[in-house]
This record gives structure tokens, sequence and C-alpha cells, in this order.
């Protein structure tokens, strides 16, 4: 091929790049929906979209920061629409270990949803990785604001670093390749899905290399409840969300830690934390009293190790497993749980004390999975 | 749809007719022809890649300001958003000036520019960009099959805007090449290549982290082969980041003088 040959060719390639971003893509969504079993398919397609959105990083009534969960005061199903932004904060996960985390909303893991079976999320995404984000002033967009401007434990700090990043809520029934897409600095993206199924899920980034964007800190829970509840519901005094990660660092430049390839493909994480800070659950222990009746949301997020979760000194009255009414096991010591799996935990606080959470893979409890709850006297008799 | 074509073929006009080889004389490396063991199972195993030379460094601040000088329709206030979105040169202080930011020092690598804007320079500087195949083939150079080096360059991502410095000051590649990691992503020609089924969800497709099936090798130095794919692919045509330079290469066919690297 001639020089000149090949020139004209790479004019044409320039050509069809800018055809190709202009013209429209179809796709098998938005099809339209369908009910089956009294659930909703068939989603509109995503939006992917460029626009000046500068606002609150985190919006919307029912995200709340570790390890609070929002309380759904209506009746029957509602839609969500909702906001988490993606960004990058410098945090704190141990005393003097700091790095430039890839969050959802500022935070690692990022904001609680708490949703009803049967609801509607209509969620958007800015991806703001070449943005200076500022997550601690007051806020009223979310709970998840107001929370972090008063309890901010990571000590965030704004960062940029960009990169292309996605959402994959677990808890919706989706085509991945559609609204889990990737989206470039700048874009934003728009999709919903319906609470199919109650549970406790993880949602997560889904760009390659995803095992990379988790470990840099791009997961969080969603708590889907049951319908019409679960059985116990009426019994539970306190509610608290645990969400156990590991992470992957090393010492880098300019006093911060930074992403260990090696040991992320080996799995030998660095640190195992619950609620993304060795100390999150000592510096603020879960508060109960004796004779209460504990529920724990927990979820293991990964992204690489199981978590053999238990509470020194209970023993967990009814779990239900994957966060389902229908899974119930009785009087288990421990709940088993791969990477990127939940559960619902209940226990009775036997007596005035303190009860250590950890996972009881005790290699991980090492690395910092353990929290505290701490129990006052018994109030009533 | 009338009106759709009537603006591609604005455009394209427009880009046919951009200015060609008025820039300065590269600095750039002469590159020996050889066989370019591939990352994705998808391709070839092995392509040949013809010798071209590729410029020693990304292109700096003020390299890129003397184009803007040149090319009027290049400056930051005349460029239309269909070729370089609002954002385009924004750690410059004015059209011309490239102001007190750490990213706009002269001799640091330009950001946030387009692929667009990042070709027409290549363009003016009588070369193109290199292909995907061709920046890989020498970014491989004492990196590839070396985990011990891949995870040192993947740290890089952690906090990308540290290592920010001038161009040229690390030390060269086996080619003789400087900054390929550690400093900057770089657009390359054909960086929209979509892989196989990759719109359609198929098995082939890359949607929440399916890529990895599709690595020659499991080794860390294709992963981050893979995730500058992957990255590059994400970034429309029109848009840059305060991370995203490129450098230009030229074809030997031309006729040019350049630098024999050390190999």
């Amino acid at each position: 091929m001639t020089h000149d040959s090949r020139h004209v060719q790479r004019r044409l390639v320039r050509v069809l790049v800018l055809v190709n971003a202009l013209l429209l893509t179809t796709s098998a969504a938005g099809q339209g929906e369908f009910e089956i079993d009294g659930m909703i398919f068939g989603m509109p397609e995503a939006r992917v979209y460029v626009d000046d959105y500068d606002g609150p990083p985190v919006v919307g009534d029912t995200l709340t920061l570790l390890p609070n969960i929002a309380s759904l005061d209506y009746e029957g199903n509602t839609t969500h629409a909702i906001r988490i932004d993606t960004f990058v904060q410098e945090i704190e996960i141990a005393p003097g270990v700091r790095y430039n985390a890839w969050t959802y909303g500022g935070a690692v893991p990022g904001p609680v949803l708490h949703v009803r079976e049967g609801d509607r999320v209509v969620f958007t995404m800015r991806n703001r990785t070449d943005e200076h984000v500022v997550i601690t002033e007051p806020s009223s967009a979310s709970p998840f604001l107001e929370q972090l401007a008063t309890s901010d434990y990571q000590q965030a700090e704004t960062a940029v670093a960009p990169m292309p990043h996605s959402m994959d809520f677990h808890a919706g029934t989706v085509a991945a390749n559609d609204k889990w897409r990737s989206i470039a600095p700048g874009e934003t993206i728009e999709f919903e899905w319906v609470a199919n199924y109650p549970g406790v899920y993880i949602y997560h980034c889904g760009t390659p290399m995803v095992l990379m964007h988790t470990a840099m800190g791009q997961y969080g829970a969603v708590i889907v409840s049951p319908r019409d509840g679960f059985p116990t519901d009426d019994r539970v005094d306190r509610e608290f969300v645990v969400v156990q990660s590991d992470f992957y660092l090393t010492s880098g430049g300019n006093g911060l830690q930074q992403f260990d390839a090696v040991a992320a493909f080996d799995k030998k994480a660095s640190h195992v934390l619950f609620n993304g800070h060795r100390n999150a659950l000592s510096d603020a222990p879960l508060e109960a009293n004796a004779g209460e009746r504990v529920r724990i949301y927990f979820l293991n997020a990964g992204p690489s190790l199981t978590s053999t979760f238990h509470v020194i000194g209970a023993i967990f009255d009814v779990v239900y497993y994957e966060g389902s009414p229908e899974n119930v096991q009785r009087g288990m010591q421990s709940v088993l749980l791969g990477a990127g799996m939940g559960a619902v935990v209940e226990f009775i606080v036997p007596e005035a004390g303190e009860y250590y959470l950890v996972d009881h893979e005790f290699a991980d409890k090492e690395k910092g999975a353990v929290g505290v709850l701490r129990a006052s006297p018994r109030t009533t008799n | 749809m009338r009106h759709l074509a009537s603006i591609i073929v604005t455009i394209a006009a427009s880009v046919l007719a951009s200015a060609l080889a008025q820039g300065p004389a590269p600095d750039a490396i002469a590159i020996p022809a050889g066989n370019f063991d591939t990352i994705l199972v998808i391709d070839e195993a092995t392509v040949a890649i013809e010798a071209f030379a590729l410029s020693r460094t990304p292109v700096t601040n003020t390299q890129y300001l003397a184009f803007v000088q040149d090319q009027e329709s290049w400056r930051r206030s005349e460029v239309p958003s269909v070729f370089a979105e609002r954002g385009y040169l924004r750690h410059w202080a004015e059209d011309l000036e490239l102001g007190d930011e750490t990213a706009a020092a002269p001799d640091a690598p330009v950001t946030n520019v387009s692929w667009y804007a990042a070709a027409s320079y290549c363009d003016w500087s009588g070369g193109r960009l290199p292909s995907e195949y061709e920046w890989e083939y020498v970014a491989g150079a004492g990196v590839r099959g070396d985990d011990a080096r891949a995870a040192q360059l993947f740290r890089w991502y952690s906090n990308p805007t540290a290592s920010l410095r001038s161009v040229g000051t690390g030390e060269p590649n086996p080619y003789g090449v400087h900054d390929l990691h550690g400093l900057v992503l770089e657009w390359v020609e054909d960086f929209e290549t979509v892989l196989p089924g990759e719109d359609e969800g198929t098995p082939f497709g890359i949607a929440c982290g399916a890529a990895a099936r599709l690595l020659a090798g499991n080794t860390l130095s294709d992963q981050l082969s893979l995730m500058r794919h992957i990255v590059r692919m994400n970034f429309s045509a029109n848009k840059g980041t305060s991370t995203l330079g490129f450098r230009c290469a030229w074809d030997v066919a031309l006729g040019g003088v350049y630098a024999e690297g050390p190999r």
C-alpha cells in the first residue's frame, strides 16, 4: 500500500469514527415491559448523555451512610429517582492508610440503597472522575450526605483519576450490555430497574478490569425488603447494615497507598474491613440493649474473599440467606458468604457487654474484619 | 436523516481539508519491523509490524501551542464541539497562553485533547497517530511478560495526576522511546476498534468484565494492555481527559531522518 493510499484510508477511518458517533445505535432493550409471576421485566433502553450537572453527588431519600438504613415510610410500592455519581476521593481505611479510592458517592463502600420488593428505581450516574467533587458539605439531597457531614470517618479529600466506569446492580434484572455499560468521564447514564426479588445485594462497577475497579472501592449494598416483610419484623428492635470488603494496597508515593495488582490476583488482601475502615465499628460501636433483637443486613462485597460472619457471644436466631424471607435458617453460629453475597441475620442480645462482629476466617479478622456491638443493660423486663 | 447526512458531509469535508505537514521536523525514533504477538485471542496470533518511526516523547504543551498558533481552527474558542467537547485544553489559561497550572507546564504532555485534535496535530506534523498494535509493539518492550514491572505500572492508575512531569525525563525503553508508561495514557489511531459482539452482548461481549477470556495469556502485562484498550475504547473521539495525551508516528516510507534507538 502506498503512503498516499494509506493516508486516504486513515482520513476515511476518521470520517467513519465521526459517523459512528453521530448515528444512533439500537439494541434489543426498550421493547416494552411485561409481567411474569407478578414481576416486571423489559426495562426501557439506558440513556447516555452529557450535561453540566455539578450538584449533590448522591440524591435520594433512601440512600444512607453505613451502618444506617432508611425506613420506608410509604405503603405498597413507589418509584425511587436516585443519583449516585462515581468519582475519586482520597480516603482513610485504617489509621495512616490512605489511598485514592474509586468511589460511588465518595465513600467506600458506597451509599446503602433501601427499597421494597416491587419498587422501581430510576437511576442516574455521572462519571465525575475528572472533577474535584466535595462530599463533606452538608446537603439535604440524601440522608447519606447529611450523615457524612457529621460522620466523615474516612476523612475524604477530593482527588482526580479519569477512568470509564459502570454500575451493575445485582438487585436489578436487566440486560447487562445495555444498563451496565461503561461511560467515560463527563458522561451520565440513566436507566431503570424493578426490584423483583427481596434480598441483600451488592452493586459494583463492571468495567474491565473488574477486579481492579472493585478493589479500588466501587461497590455498595442494596437492601430490597420483602413486599410483605419478614416474619420477625415486629420483634426487631435495632437494624444495621454491615458490608465486608477486601483491599489490596501497597506503599506508594506521596504518602498514599496504591493498588497492588499481584496481591489482588493472588487474593492476598492487605486489609479486610467492615464498613470501609478498620475502626468504623469500634470508634462508633453499634448500640443496643440486653434482650433486644438486633438485625444486621450483612453483605460480603469481596471482591475476592469469602466471609464467615460471626458475632462472638451470640447465636443467629434466624438467618434469611441472601435476604429472602423464604431462605430461613435457624440457630446459626455463623453465615458463610462468598464474594458478592449477603444475608439478613438476627440475634437476641444476651446481656450487657460487648459483642464482637468478626469474619471467623481469622486471617481476615486479623487484617481488620472486626467490629463491636456494645450492649447496655436491659431496659424492660 | 437528510439533515444528519448533510452534517456528516460537511464535517467530513472539513476533516479532509485540514492542513497537512506544516509542523516542525519530528523528534522520532526509528522502530524496526517485527512480529507482534497479539494480546487478544480474537486477533491473529501474530501480526507483522512494518518499520515506522515513533515520537520519542508525548506531544508537549509547547508543541501543541505551536500547532494552535498556526491552526486557528484548533484554538479552544474556535473548535466545533463535534471535534472537541468543552474541556478541550481546559488546563490552559487562554487560547494561546499556557498559564500557571501544573498540567500546563511547557514541557508537560498536552492533555485534554480530543482524538480529532490529536490526529490533526499529527497530520500537521506530517505524520499520523500510531495504530494500537504499533503502540503496544513498542510499549511492550521491557514490560511484556514481566509481572513485577507490570504490577508497578498498574500503580500509576491509583494516582495518575501525581506523576505529572516534563516529558523525556525518565528512563527510555529499549527502543529509546520515553514515557509510554507512567505519565499519561495516549490516543491511538484505531482506538475505537470494537471487539466482535461487544455491542450485541454475545458470549464475546465485554460488558461486566467478561473481557479476560479474550486474553491470549493471563499475564499482568497483558491485563495492562487490555486495560488500556478498554479505557481508550470508552472515550468518545471528541472528548479528552486530564490524563490522556498522544504522540505521533511516521511511515518510514516518507524518508525522514530519525534517531536510531539503542536496540
